[in-house]
């Protein structure tokens, strides 16, 4: 079941497109995880799912319903921000009280069951807790509000790995024991590679690559190569592949290519190659070749 | 199911109220300390503590008068401050990107978040203010007021002021919705906030006016300028005018804030939500702007204070306004707390603010002054002044011109011209009529003009003068809620028929009738018209002429009774002004021996008066007459050329009683003798 679907989004600040006629539909109960380069709409996109802002244009979904302006759903929707914020002053009694009386889900058992999880001072003011114990206390009471979509905007900033683990063990129990839907936006990939059910890459306010994770490696792949001569890269763009990345290391080709393994083997059968191995990409490769087509490649920016 | 939700709402509601005035307690209280610790300041400020007249019944006109000022402009510097201060807090939610994620994100309507924060500031307000009124009552309660017109004097202005707080909340509550960023609202709040204003002041400055009723003669321009002022938020909106068209306004334009304030929220874009105000590209604007206000509040704060008008005091007040403003700035546009790097970030935006100071004060000194007295203008006959009543304004001009309203006396329409006339009238006697300009609390950057008559009643919109068809009669109309404070007025200073003289343009002027017009709103009122009918029946020389359904009452004197009563009118006014000019601490009876071998016993009496009760009354006797002797003043009031002018007092349930007692045994002493015994 689509819990979110998001069709030609768009979304300008001035001149800038944020968001660029982005189409998506996540589903319920899963984990998503949105990556993409430093701007490339990643919170925007949050905000607009959490309501806080509103699209230029397009239509912005929750199970069938619009959500800006429809305050009844942020009860069912809940930003962690990238930088978590408080009511000034409060601690986390406080803040949890104030959540209590505002979410219509909040759970307030499942609120101490995670204080035992997350050891934080719940007297101490928010604001001389560190960096990383604020985002413990944010995802804390955003857990405990018992939402059914949880945005997570770098979810995992700023925790140490032992917290990472559990907060990436109690999403797994949310996401199969009451149906949770995570949207977690982050620039490391690899928390996210063995975490998430679906990736999206956004650039340039668009959804780029939009894949099952399980699935993602089947389409993309590394492969190391040697010919007797070396062909160039059009040569390998005649034969009918998709080559998002060539580079040569001595009399060895790197190539990642995006096609399935047998077409590969297939197409390059004719060159007759002196070795062949296919690697499948990580997600950090994956999300550096792909950017690369787009213009986006490590050499242009060093 | 429906009434569930909207108790849930209102809940919410509430409760988030409650949590944004929990998070401003320590500024609120801050506030209401400040509020409540500033009255016995401008208390001590007042002279009251070690004044004579403590002794007395009441306080004289112009204490109360200063310290009433003083209190309002205080008020509205602090008030000022505060409101934009709590603007910024309250508002800091939604426009700061971090905390904009957090509230727009919690599962509550845009209003309900409205009216959130719209409770709570109506609570952040009311708190100083009800604070401040009960200290301000309990502290004169303390000093000895008996009299409950100075209580309700005080307490007259606070409904303004309370409503123009909220007003000024709401329309920059608006303007910050409206804008979506911080700095633009901000930005947009000085310059519709501050800009009238600091334009209203710079006219001023230029025609080195008091009154801003006067600084502009456009009857059009001038309803403008007095209704945009009404708005504003600056010490002079916040002079009292309490009466009930003004509140009316007030409470109109209050609801229209809340309202555009409220359709502005639910379409805010939360988008432009930023980070820092400091940022804001327009920033260097909203700090020159602000420091110049601010500098230009402290100026007029100081002078008010100091009760001098010199441009070296303006000077220091704007100095000492402007440093501490910088440092507040700073705090709150994100630069930082720390003193050196404020300093130097600060240095150019103080420099060009004190130099945009101190050329327009050059170019106001370099500028001739401006004479804004009609010279043609003729010169009435007769001078009468009396109760007005609220029909007697004719709608919307005199709603609009709240202060100086012109209008006509009962049975008489002004036609536009006549209008102006009145206006005109009020330009060419101003100069003898408007006194003690400071009071007023709009006094111009460097006015030195010196006025003659103590003028907080025409400051306070207690009244206005008009003239009828013939433009031979000047009527000082009364607004009868005015009334008790003029009557106040009046009592402690005894002088107010001099007040009229002798620069008056009467000289010489042989008066046909003597017309004493007063108003019949009280069963003591009706009595004394019905004592005066039985009194006068059958009497030359006097007609009595009452008014049922206009409930008024007026006698004519002519011929002889005239002469008697002005002779014993004009022994009674040289008795009050005797006393009370010659009231000073430097006249004594050495100086006074020539006086009573040129003028007699007779015209001495008030010096005897003078010397049983030699009192310090008057601080400001130097001010009032600066270029003349005491000897002077005497020698011009018992001067022959005096005779011929007609003043006559009015009546007021106090004021009617001594006119009682003055007026009968004057008409005929031994009929009210008579009846009396009877």
């Amino acid at each position: 079941m689509k819990i979110i679907e998001a069709k030609d989004l768009s979304k300008r600040f001035g001149k800038i497109h944020a968001l660029d006629k982005l189409s998506c539909d996540i589903s319920a109960a899963s984990i998503y995880g949105l990556i993409g380069s430093n701007g490339a709409g990643k919170s925007t996109f949050m905000r607009l799912v959490a309501g806080i802002y509103k699209a230029d244009s397009g239509s912005l979904q929750y199970q069938g319903q619009e959500i800006f302006g429809n305050a009844a759903l942020r009860h069912e929707i809940l930003l962690v921000p990238d930088q978590p914020c408080f009511l000034p002053g409060e601690n986390l009694t406080g803040m949890a009280h104030f959540y209590s009386t505002l979410y219509d889900h909040w759970d307030a058992s499942f609120f101490n069951e995670l204080l035992e999880i997350f050891p934080l001072d719940p007297q101490l003011a928010l604001s001389k807790m560190s960096k990383g114990m604020q985002r413990q206390a944010s995802l804390l009471l955003a857990l405990a509000a018992r939402p059914q979509l949880l945005l997570m905007d770098e979810a995992f900033d700023g925790l140490d790995p032992v917290m990472r683990e559990s907060l990436k063990r109690i999403l797994a129990r949310e996401v199969v024991e009451n149906q949770l839907t995570c949207i977690i936006a982050s620039h490391n990939l690899r928390e996210l590679e063995d975490f998430c059910d679906k990736i999206g890459l956004l650039h340039h306010g668009g959804l780029i690559y939009q894949h099952e994770l399980e699935s993602m490696n089947l389409g993309v792949y590394k492969i190391q190569t040697a010919f007797h001569t070396l062909p160039s890269k059009e040569e390998l763009e005649a034969l009918g592949l998709t080559i998002l990345h060539c580079e040569r290391r001595g009399s060895i080709l790197q190539l990642v290519i995006r096609a399935e393994k047998s077409e590969i083997r297939e197409k390059l059968a004719p060159l007759s190659p002196l070795i062949l191995d296919m690697l499948p990409l990580t997600l950090e490769e994956l999300f550096i070749y792909e950017l690369e087509v787009k213009g986006y490649a490590v050499r242009n920016l060093i | 199911m429906r009434s569930g939700t909207s108790s849930k709402n209102l809940k919410t509601s509430g409760l988030l109220a409650w949590r944004i005035i929990r998070e401003n307690t320590v500024w609120m209280v801050l506030l209401s300390s400040i509020f409540l610790l500033s009255q016995p300041f401008l208390y001590y400020l007042s002279g009251f503590a070690a004044n004579p007249f403590q002794d007395q019944e009441e306080f004289s006109f112009d204490q109360i008068g200063f310290l009433f000022t003083l209190q309002n402009i205080f008020s509205a510097i602090l008030l000022l401050i505060a409101l934009s201060f709590l603007l910024y807090r309250l508002s800091s939610f939604f426009y700061q990107k971090k905390q904009s994620d957090l509230f727009y994100s919690l599962p509550v309507s845009r209003g309900l978040q409205f009216s959130s924060i719209s409770l709570a500031a109506v609570v952040i307000i009311s708190l100083p203010f009800l604070l401040n009124r009960l200290g301000m009552l309990m502290a004169f309660s303390a000093g000895g007021a008996r009299s409950a017109e100075l209580l309700g004097l005080w307490s007259q202005s606070w409904t303004a002021l309370f409503l123009d707080a909220l007003a000024y909340f709401f329309l920059g509550f608006a303007l910050l919705a409206l804008v979506g960023r911080l700095g633009d609202g901000l930005a947009l709040i000085l310059l519709l906030e501050g800009g009238l204003p600091l334009t209203f002041f710079l006219i001023l400055a230029y025609l080195r006016q008091s009154l801003p009723v006067l600084a502009c003669r456009g009857r059009l321009s001038q309803s403008f300028l007095l209704a945009c002022l009404s708005l504003s938020p600056l010490p002079g909106s916040f002079i009292p005018r309490d009466n009930k068209a003004a509140l009316a306004l007030r409470l109109i334009a209050l609801f229209v804030f809340i309202l555009l304030a409220f359709l502005a929220f639910l379409r805010r874009p939360v988008e432009r939500a930023e980070q820092k105000l400091s940022e804001h590209p327009a920033y260097g604007v909203i700090e020159a702007f602000s420091l110049l206000l601010f500098g230009l509040l402290g100026g007029q704060f100081f002078e008010l204070i100091f009760n001098r008008q010199t441009v070296f005091l303006y000077l220091l007040g704007f100095l000492a306004f402007i440093l501490p403003a910088r440092y507040f700035l700073a705090f709150f546009s994100g630069e930082g707390g720390n003193p050196k790097v404020v300093w130097q970030k600060g240095r150019r935006g103080l420099a060009l603010v004190l130099g945009l100071f101190l050329c327009f004060a050059l170019i106001c000194d370099l500028l001739p002054r401006r004479s804004l007295i009609p010279e043609d203008f003729g010169t009435p006959k007769k001078l009468v002044l009396m109760a007005g009543d609220r029909a007697d304004l004719p709608g919307i001009p005199a709603f609009l011109l709240g202060r100086m309203e012109s209008f006509s006396g009962p049975g008489i329409s002004l036609t536009a011209e006549q209008d102006k006339e009145v206006i005109d009238l009020f330009w060419k006697w101003q100069k003898n009529l408007m006194m003690n300009c400071e009071n007023s609390g709009r006094s111009g950057l460097f006015h030195r003009t010196k006025l003659n008559f103590s003028g907080p009643l025409f400051a306070k919109g207690v009244g206005a003068l008009v003239s009828d068809e013939s433009g031979q009669t000047i009527r000082l109309l009364i607004l009868p809620e005015e009334l008790s404070s003029l009557e106040l007025y009046l009592r402690s200073r005894k002088d107010y028929l001099p007040l009229f003289e002798p620069d008056l343009a009467l000289k010489n002027e042989e008066v046909g009738a003597l017309i004493l017009k007063l108003p019949l709103a009280s069963i003591e009122q009706r009595a004394l018209a019905a004592d005066l009918r039985t009194v006068l029946e059958g009497q030359k020389d006097v007609t009595l002429h009452v008014d049922e359904a206009a409930s008024w009452l007026e006698l004519k004197f002519v011929g002889e009774r005239k002469d008697r009563l002005l002779e014993a009118y004009r022994g009674d006014l040289r008795e009050q002004t005797f006393f009370n000019k010659g009231g000073r601490e430097t006249f004594d009876s050495a100086r006074l021996e020539p006086l009573y071998n040129t003028y007699g016993r007779e015209g001495l009496l008030g010096g005897k008066l003078f010397l049983e009760e030699l009192k310090p009354q008057t601080r400001d006797f130097d001010r009032f007459w600066p270029e003349t002797s005491h000897e002077e003043i005497l020698a011009r009031l018992y001067a022959p050329e005096d005779s011929g002018k007609v003043l006559s007092p009015y009546g007021t349930p106090r004021v009617f009683e001594q006119l009682k007692s003055w007026l009968l045994p004057q008409i005929s002493p031994k009929e009210a003798d008579g009846r009396k015994g009877n």
